[in-house]
């Protein structure tokens, strides 16, 4: 919508319905202010969305901030658990161009955290410290809302 | 004059040790759960504290969340600030929650969501209320200039100011006005509380990063304030790139001591 309304501003406040008395301060919006201010908000979304997936977007390097925006410019997430939904979408977003780089441990407590059940047990393949890749169930079990506890355990020898 | 810091977990240790010069602390609403009663009251008997909010987005037209506004309050029952504190902004609207504050258009109708708003909240906790001014890099034209809004705000929601001496800064060099004609504009008697960290530049637009240490001009425009204003409380607001060192911290709390007269 912000690249629509740089073209052709008077469309969007229509297809918004702006009311008669806002649409000039409307239409006073500068495209660049738009831009930028949105970038701000984006920037604060994708530094609670990179405490979610530290490893992630660590392993993006400097990809992760161009991804996060071109992932997060048409989508905004809602509700509660807005945080983990975004880290969730963003997730989604990285599949399957750069699913490697998702490190599915982070992906599994963004999907709990964004849920309400109270108990999960999830299949993840991921690096033990030794650095082979083993199977492992992660479980969850949640004590409110805000805390939980999680373990790794790994199947077989 | 108090002067003190935002608490954030990363600073605990360093203000356990009851540094020199600071005897505030603002308590972020949303960084507390409903288990820190024992930590707030510890926090509460060695500082003064107060307690602002980021998400209750006083400037949204219809009712509030009312899960938000009872969490704030349940925090500030937990912390008995001195007063508490939210922002002339909006966070969500009824299709989408943005997070992060924006502003309203400086027009009667926001002015009367958000003084019916303030009001609610400061009834609920039984506190009095501040209302924070905040950076725009969108310059929103209305019925009002931005000083007669936030004057009639103060009235109409009987509110004091915590004057973001940052955002003030930030706005006045991106949107080309003098701040201090700007402060003038401002009833003095409403400033209670100043908020003050450093600024970032991003090319040629300036930025509330809450990263950087104080810069010159900001203290002189805060000391500006403080020669116009009762102001009753300064507040270090440092969120990202918090100093390892306590002798930085020391550094800008020492800034805030000259500015409020003590040093």
């Amino acid at each position: 919508m912000r690249d629509a309304f740089a073209v052709h501003a008077e469309a969007v406040a229509a297809e918004m319905n702006v009311r008669t008395g806002d649409r000039d301060s409307f239409l006073q919006l500068i495209p660049a202010d738009l831009e930028f201010q949105a970038t701000i908000l984006l920037r604060k979304r994708f530094e609670l969305v990179k405490r979610a997936l530290p490893r992630t977007c660590r392993d993006l390097g400097e990809q992760a901030w161009p991804e996060f925006q071109r992932y997060a410019r048409a989508c905004w997430p809602s509700g509660a658990r807005v945080i983990a939904q975004d880290a969730l979408g963003f997730c989604a977003h990285l599949h399957p161009a750069r699913n490697g780089v998702v490190c599915p441990l982070e992906r599994q407590r963004a999907r709990f955290v964004s849920e309400s059940n109270r108990f999960a047990i999830r299949y993840v393949r991921t690096p033990r410290m030794t650095g082979t890749v083993r199977g492992a169930l992660h479980v969850f079990v949640r004590h409110s809302p805000s805390r939980w506890h999680e373990w790794l355990l790994y199947v077989g020898v | 004059m108090n002067v003190g810091l935002g608490y954030r977990r990363e600073l605990s240790g360093w203000i356990e040790t009851r540094p020199r010069g600071v005897d505030c602390l603002e308590i972020t609403a949303e960084h507390f759960g409903e288990h820190a009663g024992e930590h707030l009251a510890q926090l509460g008997r060695r500082y003064r504290l107060f307690v602002h909010g980021l998400g209750l987005s006083l400037g949204t037209p219809g009712p509030m969340d009312a899960v938000r506004v009872e969490h704030f309050a349940s925090v500030v029952r937990m912390a008995n600030p001195a007063w508490i504190s939210e922002h002339v902004a909006f966070t969500r609207t009824a299709e989408v929650d943005l997070g992060h504050l924006n502003p309203v258009p400086l027009t009667r109708e926001s002015l009367r969501v958000l003084a019916d708003n303030a009001r609610r909240v400061a009834d609920h906790c039984g506190k009095p209320m501040l209302l924070e001014n905040i950076t725009s890099h969108l310059k929103l034209e209305g019925e009002l200039s931005e000083t007669d809004f936030l004057n009639e705000l103060c009235v109409r929601a009987d509110c004091g100011l915590l004057l973001d001496v940052t955002n003030l800064f930030i706005n006045s060099r991106n949107h080309g006005f003098d701040p201090v004609a700007w402060l003038h504009e401002i009833e003095p008697s409403r400033i209670r509380q100043l908020h003050l960290v450093g600024y970032s530049r991003q090319g040629d637009r300036y930025t509330d990063s809450h990263a950087k240490p104080i810069q010159d001009d900001l203290i002189e425009l805060a000391t500006a304030v403080v020669r116009h204003a009762p102001v009753e409380a300064i507040i270090l607001e440092r969120d990202e790139d918090i100093p390892e060192s306590n002798a930085d911290l020391e550094v800008e709390i020492a800034k805030l001591e000259r500015i409020a007269g003590r040093r």
